[in-house]
């Protein structure tokens, strides 16, 4: 023990000491010593690839599909026992299932749209015939979503407020880059602000800024105060392709918006289907420890495989990708990057009956209320609509509350708001099941990461800069659809190109 | 303890040889333990302490003391953690890391008579300086404003916006902050908002943010206000209730005194007391907690625990593997909680040559890279040292340009303050702590808009078997480093009322 002694650093010298030592007995000793041991480690993968992927979610999936079909070779590395990341299929039995986590797709979303069409993945419309309902207080409404507010709540007593909010949302976000938010003109500014500042600052109605948290529950899993105007303005810019600018509408509405279509089969048969071509390229189980990298290439370290590659992908969440341990360390721009860009809090809730019944009653399934637990519904039953099922949104401080109730409890609250939604039937579930995307170890919070206050201007150029021969993919790293799966997906097939431009 | 090296192929390290030195010298003090699987050296202890900063080290040492059986695993090679003493050579030395302390600071305060660490007044005889808009002046922090500057273009508004914080931050519970009745509302804006609904001038934005660089690494726009009130508030202690001047100034405030040979000397007689019980170059990676005890997994060993305490900032804590995984909202905790950007720069002449001017060493500049300086010279004044902070937005550009420019854009500074002599330091070196392994950013971390409410208590509830400590715990100066003595001995209590 001699700290304090040194006058000078180093660290680089004694670096390459423990890289040895890890490279010569990471595989064999110290992470067999280190993580319990997997009896079936995985005979058949290989333990040198050109790349690795970190993460078999859409991204990383994508970019590994892409790699494949470039002639070039690939391994997938797991944590979960399972593909699909965020997205996940909930088995109802009868060859029937429910989506747990990402479900929906709309017009824009051109890329997953066009990997389910090469995978023949077919989609189906949400259901959205009938009215929406929605819920303020001890007033009850339905309203068509045909309206001129489209998904958003027609509230009389906020209305010419939302109508003007939302257009002035929209032509703000006009100025955000999507691949540089932080260039904006005003980026400095609204990089300072809350969204709750801004509508604080902006609202005249107190009935109005009860209303906002309607949006940002279920979209970010947040409440106003965690997050930045700026990342907000993004995020809606985000909303769209490079033919359509994003807009609000786009992004929170059913009809013509990101809720529209649904996939057949379940949105993680999209997953399933990349893993089965990549076969045993796929190793499931595995968590990511550490990744070194050298002049000439990376060494991966995972529970059940340590794996050679020249160039590595890293598609899981920022805040997920800042716990691998990286010899040597990233600069300290994206490590801090990844320090300041905590998950979303969303709790998905979601109740099957024998049948639809809410279609009987002319209502589409959908509902939005300021109450709580539950924000927002949709109708999410299989094609045909046998069983019924509706799931809701739980997110921000409501999610909170929620996750420290009883579960007896919380699946009563939740019953009693579709009973005022949609019936009293509403209390006869067959099944109620719920997805705690924050427990979840290997995701830690949904839908998307978001970045603190003055992180996109402090860090946003390293979302997807590469370091060295790491590459960042992940919804979290995409232009455009940041936090969906099409995002996803753009994101693997951006990571495919700069990982085979460089091979 | 008995003590099974994985072969490492011949190839024998540094840290090997220290681990080996470790290991044979705990085999007195530590009973035998089972074979592992041969893979791993392995012992049992009553409680196993993650980091050797003044956290970890401080519940270590009063866990050894109520006669409990503890081990220290510091991921470096050294131990102190953000605390750390730079070599001048003959038996001088500087701070890298954490330097002063004040009144108020209690426990380091006490901590270091009991070792035996004297104290001594930083020097502060003389003006300070002041830079704004290119126009230097000079003042006397005796004066009413303290070390802030009486600056007659923002006087008004400075008097005004600090005299509202220090009432604010009356309301805002230091172990509790969440509780304040307007915690909701200042959690949820920044202080750069709250700043701006005060039509300030861009003079006193400038300075605000001058300030916020050196005290919590950040910008403005980057701190939650509640947390800003919350830093506020404790900056003092049970008696004194804290107030941004005793934070900001040196005289009766937080930069008053200073530690006979170096600040980490208190860290380097603490492991001195606990011998062989700390073992550095241990990063901990895993932690299996069961009904029985815990488990703490190093890159080479493994050992049995009661309870653990992990000292160290929340965002490093949040990169431990916890078996079973911690509550969602403790994990969402460290998800939002990043260390502050701060680079400390320091030069160092054959002499203060600013004191024959009547210059403390102290100076405040509106643009950068430095913000602030102190002098930091030993005890004797031989050599004589100025450092600076360099923080936020200009720690981030100041760390995009090279060593030269970065060097001469500091030294064209110091010139501006002291002199032309400032340009010729017989050695000049920097500590960016953002590019730290083991910390990871500088002085403090800073919990993101809305953290607080949403999960502040997380921060010190025990999970199971697993205590928190570290300063960014502690109730009162959260951020120095007798929040960290607080937090050691808060969480080595904890334990023990549980043994």
């Amino acid at each position: 023990m001699r700290a304090g002694a040194r006058s000078d650093r180093v660290e680089p010298t004694r670096g390459v000491t423990r890289r040895g030592l890890i490279a010569g007995a990471a595989a064999a000793g110290t992470a067999a010593a280190l993580w319990p041991a997997r009896a079936d480690a995985a005979t058949a993968t290989p333990s040198s690839a050109d790349v690795v992927v970190v993460g078999a979610g859409f991204a990383g999936l994508t970019a590994a599909g892409l790699i494949q079909q470039a002639g070039r070779s690939v391994v997938v590395l797991e944590a979960r026992n399972r593909v699909g990341g965020r997205v996940w299929n909930h088995d109802l039995g009868g060859g029937k299932v429910s989506e747990r986590g990402g479900t929906f797709v709309g017009p824009t979303q051109d890329r997953v749209m066009a990997l389910a069409n090469q995978l023949g993945v077919g989609t189906f419309p949400t259901y959205d015939d009938g009215d929406a309902v929605y819920v303020n207080g001890s007033d009850r409404m339905t309203y068509s979503d045909t309206g001129p507010t489209g998904s958003a709540p027609p509230d009389p007593l906020i209305l010419p407020e939302l109508t003007a909010v939302v257009a002035e949302l929209d032509q703000m976000s006009t100025s955000v880059p999507v691949d540089a938010p932080w260039t904006a003109q005003n980026a400095e500014e609204w990089d300072s602000e809350t969204l709750k500042s801004w509508i604080d600052s902006n609202s005249v109605t107190p009935r109005f800024k009860e209303v906002v948290p309607i949006a940002t529950r279920p979209i970010f899993g947040a409440e106003p105060r965690e997050l930045s105007l700026l990342f907000t303005l993004f995020y809606i810019a985000a909303s769209g392709d490079e033919n359509n600018p994003g807009t609000f509408e786009r992004n929170f509405d059913t009809r013509n918006g990101a809720q529209m279509s649904r996939f057949v089969g379940g949105s993680q048969v999209i997953a399933t289907k990349i893993a089965k071509q990549l076969g045993s390229g796929v190793v499931l189980s595995s968590p990511v420890r550490q990744i070194t990298q050298s002049s000439s290439g990376v060494t991966v370290v995972s529970d059940r495989a340590t794996i050679g590659a020249k160039q590595v992908i890293v598609a899981i969440p920022p805040t997920l990708a800042g716990r691998i341990d990286y010899e040597p360390i990233l600069p300290f721009q994206r490590d801090q990057l990844t320090q300041r860009f905590g998950q979303g809090t969303m709790t998905k809730v979601a109740a099957v009956y024998k049948a639809p019944f809410w279609r009987d009653a002319g209502l589409s399934g959908m509902a939005v209320t300021t109450g709580g637990p539950v924000t927002a519904t949709f109708d999410d039953s299989p094609q045909g609509g046998t069983p019924g099922v509706i799931f809701g949104f739980v997110g921000g401080d409501l999610a909170r509350q929620y996750n420290a109730m009883a579960p007896a409890d919380r699946k009563s609250a939740v019953l009693n708001q579709f009973v005022t939604f949609f019936g009293t039937q509403a209390s006869n579930a067959i099944d109620f099941f719920e997805t705690s995307w924050s427990g979840e170890q290997w995701t830690r919070g949904c839908p998307v990461g978001i970045p603190s206050q003055g992180t996109l201007l402090a860090y946003g150029s390293q979302i997807r800069q590469p370091a060295g021969r790491v590459h960042w993919a992940g919804t979290e790293t995409s232009t455009y659809w940041n936090g969906y799966m099409d995002g996803a997906v753009r994101s693997g097939e951006r990571a495919a190109a700069e990982v085979l431009s460089e091979l | 303890m008995t003590v099974f090296e994985e072969d490492a192929r011949g190839k024998i390290s540094r840290r090997r040889l220290i681990a080996g030195a470790v290991a044979a010298g705990a085999a007195a003090a530590v009973p035998s333990s089972a074979r592992a699987d041969g893979a791993a050296q392995s012992s049992s202890v009553d409680v196993v302490v993650v980091g050797a900063g003044f956290a970890g080290l401080t519940a270590a040492r009063k866990l050894r003391r109520a006669g409990h059986s503890v081990v220290v695993l510091e991921a470096r090679e050294r131990v102190g953690g953000r605390v750390w003493n730079h070599d001048l050579g003959g038996g001088t030395v500087t701070e890298r890391g954490g330097t002063f302390a004040g009144p108020t600071q209690n426990r380091v305060l006490a901590l270091a008579r009991e070792l035996r660490v004297g104290k001594f007044n930083t020097y502060d005889k003389g003006d300070n300086v002041y830079v704004a808009d290119g126009a230097r002046s000079t003042y006397s922090d005796t004066g009413i404003t303290g070390t802030a500057p009486p600056d007659p273009q923002i006087l008004g508004q400075l008097a005004t916006v600090v005299a509202e914080l220090d009432e604010m931050s009356k309301t805002v519970p230091v172990d509790a902050p969440w509780k304040a009745p307007n915690a909701a509302k200042w959690d949820g804006m920044t202080l750069e908002s709250f700043l701006d609904s005060h039509n300030p001038t861009k003079r006193f934005t400038d300075l605000v943010a001058a300030s916020t660089r050196p005290i919590f690494g950040a910008e403005p726009r980057e701190l939650s206000l509640l947390f800003v009130l919350f830093y506020v508030a404790a900056s003092g202690d049970e008696k004194h209730p804290g107030t941004f001047e005793r934070n900001f100034d040196t005289r009766g405030g937080a930069q008053m005194w200073r530690f006979v040979g170096g600040s980490q000397k208190i860290a380097l007689r603490m492991a001195d007391q606990l011998g062989p019980r700390v073992l550095l170059g241990s990063p901990v990676r895993r932690i299996v907690q069961s009904r029985h005890g815990v488990t703490v997994h190093t890159d080479r060993a493994t050992f049995g625990g009661k309870r653990a305490i992990v000292a160290v900032p929340p965002t490093l804590a949040g990169r431990i593997a916890y078996d079973p995984i911690l509550p969602f909202d403790r994990d969402q905790l460290t998800q939002r909680y990043g260390q502050g950007t701060l680079t400390k720069v320091t030069a160092v002449y054959d002499r203060p040559f600013w004191r024959d001017a009547g210059l403390n060493g102290s100076a405040l500049d509106l643009s950068g890279p430095v913000n602030f300086t102190y002098d930091d010279s030993p005890p004797d004044g031989k050599p004589g040292i100025v450092f600076g902070f360099v923080g936020g937005d200009r720690a981030r550009a100041y760390n995009r340009s090279s060593q030269a420019r970065r060097r001469a854009a500091v030294l064209d500074q110091f010139a501006t303050y002291f002199g032309s002599r400032a340009r010729k330091p017989r050695a000049f070196y920097e500590t960016s702590w953002a590019g730290e392994q083991w910390t990871r950013g500088c002085p403090v971390g800073i919990p993101s808009t809305g953290t607080l409410v949403a999960y502040g208590p997380k921060l010190r509830n025990p999970v199971s078997r697993i205590h928190w400590a570290g300063t960014e715990t502690s109730t009162f100066w959260n951020g120095y480093m007798d929040g960290a003595v607080r937090s050691g001995e808060r969480a080595a209590a904890e334990v023990i009322a549980r043994l």
